[in-house]
């Protein structure tokens, strides 16, 4: 052992070692560009040097290639080791002004900028030798070598050719701290990071794909065969709001948990790979923009807290704005219309039977042009930055957002092994990370990969880091938390309030559903209308009032509920419309039959459609003379087959009641 | 022409070891006026040296040239001695009457131009050196009569 | 002649040799030199062959072309012997007349005699000129004697008995202990005391052991390493072989330039004749000691000539140097103990076994002791090669034995140590020239390069003129010098062009004291050492160049103008063909113009004037 002092403190070591490794195991850092510990110390940077007194002389040496004497006295600040280091730090930098570790090693210097004007700004290589050692010493290849000398050294192959050697080893190339090892002929910089992004895509579209092919089967022969509500299943934040609503664990849900954990183990995969929406929204934009304030990122988690408050209170009256819904319910409610509209008539036409009218497949639903309008938004904001949705705006973004802080899995950067400072930041269609230093905010990193695609040196990398990632600007505060919470709280009672409260008589939901609980389960998301196959269920704008926008309507006008169906309830995912087998579906009230005597022609028509034995039967009506529809109100389950075979123009003169809204006779 | 067995030659001669290496090159450059690729290929093969190693030595002395030489070669001395008396006007001269930089070869490959360190022989200074030919006490102004001679000689042996 | 297997066949072949050397049959000697070979001495030799036979005498005269005598500023050199009688600047022409005046009759021809310009007076003996006069030759004392190429010259004049002495009556501790007291030191620069450089390597573990000599010789400005290669290897030969016995090494290499190509032919014959002889090789003389010794050429880099990239060279790799932690002592040339010592300090060996170390350690000063051969050269009269004992001053040599300043004009300084050293001021020249004054001067001993110049002579051009040379010859493995001296060098390069901005020099200093510190090898570590030196004595120059855009020497191109001084002018139109640019106008007889624009400031016009018409500012 020998013993020696550095910087006035005592430091043993075994003979051989070096002072930088000395002073290393001591925790005095001596900065150092081209030492390494897998290599033979080469001194070409003269970055490491330090004052080393030695029996009374004093000289400045370089450190790494020192092997430690008993009794020296090492100083790695004195001013002329500062000063010299200093010097050489100048020296490399103004000879390579654009390479980002030695920018923050001459920060550290109090070197702004580069001393010397250089005519090629665009030099990397600092000549440090590390890629020649590495060849050398950990590859034993010998390949590579430092060529020529003075101002024309440079790291060559034999006569700039490249070598058939290099295109399969390529050891080198993580020694490399600058970057120019990718300048040298033949050397492939090609990180493995292409084929996960090559994977991500292929799995986000083919989710697309999957995504839409169940829309488009959300049909009542659908329901049987494919999981049709899939991907609102798996949705973490309708996990989450729906069981909050209700304050129930709702089993249909569970996978949707599962997303959570997956988030706190992974981070924000859900956007990244899975969600539809986000898919899209990748797939044009651009990736950066600076006019647009990173505060705005706060706007999510506001929604999120927001979201969170009137669901505690059972509102679910946001749901609307979870990107599942917003994709969903145009392609339900508008785009599959529309296509259908193509083949078949517009006017739907009056006093056909319920069999006529099955058998008019495909059927004839309903075009509502408004439902398009939050994802046209959506996708004409992307326009401004790609996934403009995802960082600003989105709900169940900013939920998994939050989680994926915690998560065991982040992406962080090697810079030891950098190659390339800052190639991976315009790459991150999140725009979150930092050039300063390549971090990123795993509440924002979408684990996409891109980054690491084009990282030419695999340097980028996700794996396990326990430290949470807050400290950002745009993280939720406390002040915002409470803001949203009384927003949410607030807005949630107001609409629960009797001023804004529904007081609309003919308020259908679908078989099985009760209103209350209804509301703070109903997502929004306008399955049960694709799946309808009599075209009766619709989304309400306002005249259910405002807690109900975009949750469904039976609006047995336009079609019946099919006596024979129970395809809504097995679509809905959050069972907000309960999943009922037929026979309980068929006793499931949704309202209640009344004739409206002075309208009625007395064709009775809708007793003999009436699917339900004994509800409405011939009868007489006091004061009045022939025989009439009746309503027996106990049995009628308010399928509304009456309402909608009622020949009458416009209002038919036998309506179905909410349950409730019945007028009293 | 490259001629294989000429390298080998020169390998045999001075046995094929790391240490003889320069030599070998000097040799090399001596037969053929530079370092031909192949001789580089050839002897790190033959003496099972990484080719690097070899193009390391070549490129680093300034003997050592792997482009191909012009037939006259021009030496200016830039030595401290001549360069107090002048050397510099006469290396400036040299490589305006040929169009070259030191270093360089004129296209037509009939001068080799190179600026040296110092000759030794300091007492003649400025001096240049044409083909082993030394000129003492140069001056700017006898540069081109010098030249002349030599590609007068050239147009000579044309005819 | 078979291999001399004892000291008493060596003696027998000795007194062989001895009794063929007549001392007094006249003798002619042509100065071999590569510098009088340029100026034709080859044809002085052949004519002097071919007069001498014409006129029967060969017989009678021994004609000899030797190595450098020296005096290269007046070559060809021819000496008569046995009188000594010293012609300079002979031509073929003038042979006949050397013969049959000189030879036959044995009177000097006056025409060819050297003049000396203080007296006036011709000087007929060679000890008698100046420049040979104050000199104290010891290791080119026999440079003018010997034919290099022929060892029984070399025996003749007492050659191989040094090495004789130590293989049969010295153990190697004494040698080393001889050369200890002798205070020789080393004379590549550094001034490492050679004794004890010996008894490291002696002493450090390992049956294998190397001796190198280092002849690259790179200082430009510095020639005296090849005068003695060239004009006496067998005495550098047997420097070498005794410290080799001395500190028991069996291999021993030479590094020499390619640039030397006499040298190298030189020093090749010699160990051909040596190992002839038995003097080298296997068992040498019956003593049981072996040694070899090979030629390993230079391909060009100076840097070559720090040890440790020397060593690298010679292992076959580019030179680059490696810190040295460890002395070559202990792991030097292949890992293995080497002694590596420059040319003079190898040949100075013989000449302290044979005399002892008293007789070396008496000539010097208190710390540095024995004769340095320096090469004079520059704008001084006499240019040359001259050996003094240490501690003689600049002045002396410069004015006492170089004649002083060439042009006539002013003294400014005296550049010592190459490109590692620096530029002394004309008023520190009374210091006495050892390795401790030198070195507080700002300058270097260095190999021996003195470069005098006067006041034509810009400093800071000079500074600049170094640094190129270094920065050109930077291996480029470490920051401190491959980037410091492009810098350095950018900096005054934008001063010598009148783009010097305030703090320049301050910047110069900045870079100067980290290279110095932060180097890697002494190439890199006093490479500022020209511009250090120059800023600490020529500051004035340099603020010249920086603020009032002057260049006080007149050198620096961007800074100066050619103009035709019209009284002088006689219209004869020689400037006006000879410049290269047409930039002069004129008619004849009438005075002429130069245009300032297309002028590039050659200098021609002023060469070629022969009425000093031409004014430059």
């Amino acid at each position: 052992m020998v013993e020696l002092t550095i910087n006035g403190q005592k430091v043993q070591v075994e003979e051989g070692t070096t002072i930088l490794e000395a002073a290393r195991k001591v925790g005095i850092e001596i900065p150092t560009l081209c030492s390494h510990p897998d290599l033979k110390p080469y001194g070409a940077c003269r970055v490491c040097v330090v004052e080393v007194n030695r029996k009374g002389r004093s000289v400045v040496s370089t450190s790494c290639d020192y092997p430690v004497e008993e009794g020296m006295e090492v100083k790695t600040d004195s001013p002329a080791a500062t000063n010299t280091r200093k010097m050489m730090i100048d020296l490399l930098l103004s000879r390579c002004p654009n390479v980002r570790p030695l920018q923050l090693l001459a920060k550290q210097y109090g070197i702004e900028k580069p001393s010397f004007p250089t005519d090629h700004p665009e030099e990397d290589c600092i000549l440090c030798g590390l890629c020649v050692r590495a060849c050398d010493e950990v590859a034993h290849k010998n390949v590579i070598g430092l060529v020529d000398r003075s101002q024309a050294r440079k790291v060559s192959t034999p006569f700039d050719q490249p070598s058939p050697e290099c295109a399969t080893c390529g050891k080198c190339i993580p020694y490399c701290p600058t970057g120019a090892i990718a300048h040298v002929p033949g050397i492939q910089v090609k990180g493995v990071g292409g084929l996960w992004v090559r994977l991500r895509q292929v799995v986000q579209l083919g989710l697309l794909a999957l995504f839409l092919y169940l829309v488009w089967n959300t049909t009542r022969q659908g329901v049987e065969a494919l999981p049709i509500n899939l991907f609102s299943r798996f949705d973490p934040l309708m996990a989450f709001v729906s069981m909050l609503g209700s304050k129930k664990l709702i089993a249909n849900m569970i996978p949707g948990l599962v997303t959570i954990v997956v988030t706190l183990l992974l981070g924000r995969v859900w956007c990244g790979w899975i969600c539809p929406l986000g898919t899209v929204l990748n797939l044009y934009g651009p990736n950066r923009n600076p006019r647009i304030p990173d505060k705005l990122r706060q706007v999510k988690y506001f929604l999120l807290f927001a979201f969170i408050a009137a669901a505690l209170l059972g509102s679910l009256a946001l749901m609307w704005l979870d990107p599942i819904t917003i994709f969903v319910r145009p392609l339900a409610g508008t785009i599959y219309p529309a296509i259908l509209q193509k083949q078949a008539p517009v006017v739907i036409p009056q006093g056909l039977t319920t069999k006529e009218r099955a058998a008019a497949v495909p059927l004839r639903p309903l075009v509502h042009p408004v439902l398009v309008i939050p994802l046209v938004i959506v996708l004409v904001l992307n326009l401004f930055a790609k996934r403009f949705w995802c960082r600003y705006l989105c709900p169940l973004g900013a939920w998994v957002a939050f989680l994926s802080k915690f998560s065991w899995i982040k992406r962080y950067v090697d810079k030891k092994i950098c190659l390339e400072w800052g190639r991976c930041v315009p790459s991150c269609p999140m725009d979150t990370i930092s050039y300063a230093d390549l971090s990123s905010d795993p509440g924002e990193c979408l684990m996409c990969l891109d980054c690491l695609g084009v990282c030419p040196a695999d340097a980028t990398k996700f794996g396990p880091q326990p430290k949470p990632g807050f400290g950002y600007r745009y993280d939720p505060s406390r002040r915002q938390m409470l803001a949203s919470l009384v927003v949410g709280v607030g807005g949630a009672a107001l609409l629960k309030s009797d001023m804004l409260k529904s007081k609309y008589p003919y308020q259908l939901r679908p078989p099985g559903a009760k209103e209350d609980e209804f509301l703070s389960r109903c997502i929004r998301c306008g399955q049960c209308v694709k799946v309808c196959p009599n075209n009766a269920l619709h989304l309400a704008l306002f005249e259910a009032g405002l807690e109900s926008i975009w949750s469904p309507l039976l609006i047995p006008r336009i079609g019946n509920c099919d006596y024979d169906c129970n395809a809504c309830g097995q679509v809905c995912p959050t069972q907000a419309i309960p999943k009922l087998s037929l026979e309980e579906k068929r006793k499931a009230k949704i309202g209640t039959a009344v004739v409206d005597f002075d309208k009625c022609i007395r064709c009775l028509l809708c007793v003999q459609k009436c699917p339900v034995k004994g509800a409405l039967v011939q009868g007489n009506v006091p004061g009045r003379k022939g025989k009439y529809p009746i309503v027996n109100p106990d049995v009628c389950i308010g399928c509304g087959t009456c309402e909608f075979v009622c020949p009458v123009k416009d209002e038919a003169a036998i309506r179905v009641h909410a349950p409730g809204a019945v007028p009293r006779t | 022409m490259f001629d294989v067995n000429k390298v080998d030659a020169v390998i045999e001669k001075h046995g094929a070891e790391q240490r003889a290496l320069t030599a070998m090159l000097q040799d090399i450059q001596s037969e053929y006026n530079y370092l031909p690729r192949e001789a580089l290929e050839r002897i790190a093969q033959k003496m099972n040296l990484p080719l690097i190693q070899v193009y390391q030595v070549a490129k680093f002395y300034k003997a050592f040239s792997l482009e191909p030489r012009g037939k006259h070669s021009i030496t200016v001395c830039l030595g401290t001695a001549c360069h107090v008396r002048g050397g510099v006007a006469i290396a400036d001269q040299v490589g305006r009457l040929l169009g070259v930089k030191p270093g360089e070869t004129t296209k037509d490959r009939r001068f080799s131009f190179d600026t040296v360190n110092c000759l030794g022989c300091c007492a003649l200074g400025p001096v240049m050196v044409v083909d082993g030919q030394y000129y003492g006490k140069m001056a700017a102004s006898k540069v081109e009569r010098v030249l002349q001679k030599y590609m007068e000689e050239e147009v000579a042996a044309n005819a | 002649m078979p291999r001399l297997t004892s000291r008493a066949e060596f003696e027998e072949w000795r007194q062989s040799v001895l009794a063929s050397w007549e001392p007094s049959k006249p003798c002619i000697t042509v100065c071999g030199g590569t510098g009088c070979r340029a100026l034709g001495a080859k044809e002085v030799t052949a004519a002097l062959g071919r007069e001498l036979k014409k006129q029967g005498l060969q017989d009678k005269v021994d004609l000899k072309m030797t190595g450098c005598h020296g005096f290269c500023e007046r070559g060809p050199l021819v000496v008569v012997y046995p009188q000594q009688i010293f012609y300079q600047g002979v031509t073929a022409e003038d042979v006949p007349d050397i013969v049959s005046e000189t030879l036959v009759k044995g009177n000097p021809v006056e025409r060819k005699l050297y003049v000396d310009p203080v007296t006036g007076q011709p000087v007929v003996h060679e000890p008698d000129v100046p420049f040979y006069r104050e000199q104290k030759r010891v290791l080119m004392k026999y440079n003018g004697l010997i034919i290099p190429t022929k060892i029984e010259d070399y025996i003749a004049i007492g050659g191989y008995q040094a090495l004789c002495k130590a293989l049969f009556e010295m153990t190697p501790e004494q040698v080393i202990e001889e050369i200890k007291r002798s205070g020789l030191r080393g004379r590549g620069g550094a001034g490492f005391p050679t004794g004890r450089k010996w008894e490291e390597c002696r002493r450090a573990d390992g049956d294998v052991k190397y001796v190198i000599c280092n002849a690259d010789e790179g200082d430009p400005g510095a020639y005296q390493d090849r005068s003695l290669v060239e004009g006496n290897p067998h005495s550098i030969l047997e420097g070498i072989i005794i410290g080799a016995y001395a500190v028991g090494a069996h291999e021993g290499f030479i590094y020499i330039r390619h640039e030397y190509p006499l040298a190298v032919e030189n020093i090749t014959r010699a160990i051909e004749q040596a190992e002839a002889y038995g003097l080298l090789g296997k068992n040498i003389l019956g003593s049981g000691f072996d040694f070899t010794f090979k030629v390993h050429r230079g391909a060009g880099a100076f840097v070559c000539g720090e040890s440790s990239a020397l060593m690298r060279s010679i292992e076959g790799y580019a030179g680059e140097p490696r810190a040295k932690r460890i002395h070559a002592t202990e792991k030097g040339l292949w890992d293995r103990p080497t002694v590596l010592n420059n040319v003079k300090t190898w040949a100075s060996v013989p000449y302290i076994i044979n005399n002892g170390a008293d007789w070396f350690a008496q000539m010097g000063t208190a710390t540095s002791k024995g004769t340095m051969v320096f090469s004079l050269v520059g704008k001084v009269n006499n240019t040359g090669l001259v050996e003094v004992p240490m501690g003689a001053t600049l002045r002396h040599l410069v004015f006492d034995i170089g004649g002083g300043i060439s042009s006539g004009k002013k003294c400014k300084a005296v550049q010592t140590g190459g490109p590692s050293g620096g530029c002394i001021p004309e008023r520190l020249l009374d210091l006495p020239v050892d390795y401790e004054a030198l070195t507080e001067a700002g300058s270097i001993m260095g190999s021996g390069g003195l470069i005098v110049m006067d006041e034509d002579t810009c400093m800071v051009d000079v500074a600049r003129y170094f640094l190129h040379f270094t920065m050109e010859e930077s291996c480029g493995k470490c920051t401190a010098c491959r980037e410091g001296s492009r810098r350095m060098y950018e900096i005054l390069e934008r001063i010598v062009h009148g783009k010097g901005q305030e703090g320049d020099v301050e910047r110069l200093q900045e870079i100067g004291e980290a290279m110095i510190a932060g180097s890697l090898c002494a190439l890199g570590r006093m490479a500022p050492n020209p511009v250090l030196s120059t800023i600490r004595y020529f500051r004035d120059e340099y603020e010249a160049h920086i603020r009032d855009k002057r260049c006080p020497a007149a050198v620096c191109k961007d800074l100066i103008t050619f103009s035709v001084i019209a009284e002088n002018c006689t219209g004869c139109g020689v400037c006006l063909r000879n410049c290269p640019q047409g930039a002069i106008t004129g008619e004849k007889k009438q005075v002429h113009h130069i245009d300032p624009n297309k002028c590039i400031r050659c200098g021609i016009c002023r060469e070629v004037c022969r009425f000093n018409a031409i004014k430059v500012e």
